[in-house]
């Protein structure tokens, strides 16, 4: 019978691996699209001042698009915090899966 | 290990996703005539809102959903900025700038992609379309 603090160290690397590597892919990818996401609407809030200066937009028009792209915002982290979870019952699931498959090879 | 089985996150739903994708494209279609007076197109509007809130409530039943469900509220509420928003504002205002829609659609459509883009995350991890982009996934 294997010692069982080998079993559990074992454990605890294969967690460790797996969750330092889907968080910092995930973590990485999220910057990333966060700093794009800020550049598009930036490009897009001095095109309203643009368009509000030669009479295509109403000042009522830009400040309407301006407080959507403050919706925007908010339903993007809906997204992010939801897809988080999605990855945390994916990793739960996976750390699951470690768990049974280290005590079906320690007891056979 | 059994509490570790509990889902954080509802799973994926196919009516709320049907519901996201047919609304994203319906919302387009009737935005696309909101340069006209709101009187000629008020049933199509009513219709729309019916659909969008009962998109909004559909969300909300399902339990563990709050993310989705709070997306839902953000799209449809009428005090807001988004569909239901627009669609009150052309109600009240009687008509919209044609240089307003033309910078309005594509923002409502891109929050319809982050609903979406959710869901379809429920399923397995992905990217998605180019407003709701899912970081990780391929």
């Amino acid at each position: 019978m294997a010692d069982f603090t080998d079993v559990l160290k074992d454990v605890a690397d294969q967690v460790a691996n797996l969750a330092t590597g889907k968080l910092t892919k995930y973590k990485d990818a999220l910057v990333e699209d966060a700093q794009e996401f800020a550049k598009r609407k930036q490009a897009d809030i001095e095109r309203w001042a643009g368009l509000v200066k030669d009479g295509t937009l109403t000042l009522a028009d830009a400040e309407f698009l301006a407080l959507g792209a403050k919706d925007l915002v908010e339903l993007r982290a809906q997204t992010y915090i939801g897809i988080a979870k999605t990855q945390i019952d994916r990793l739960k699931g996976e750390i699951a899966s470690i768990v049974m498959k280290v005590a079906i090879g320690v007891l056979v | 290990m059994l509490s570790a089985c509990t889902p954080t996150i509802a799973a994926y739903n196919v009516e709320t996703y049907r519901a996201a994708t047919t609304l994203k494209l319906e919302t387009d279609t009737v935005l696309q005539k909101a340069s006209e007076p709101f009187a000629a197109h008020e049933s199509e509007v009513t219709a729309l809102e019916s659909k969008l809130k009962a998109a909004t409530d559909l969300a909300a039943a399902i339990p563990s959903n709050g993310n989705a469900a709070a997306q839902w509220r953000i799209m449809s509420d009428p005090a807001g900025h988004m569909a239901g928003g627009t669609l009150a504002r052309w109600r009240r205002d009687g008509t919209l700038g044609a240089g307003f829609l033309t910078e309005q659609r594509p923002q409502i459509a891109e929050g319809f992609d982050y609903i979406i883009c959710l869901e379809l995350n429920k399923l397995a991890e992905r990217k998605c379309a180019a407003g709701g982009v899912a970081p990780g996934g391929e």
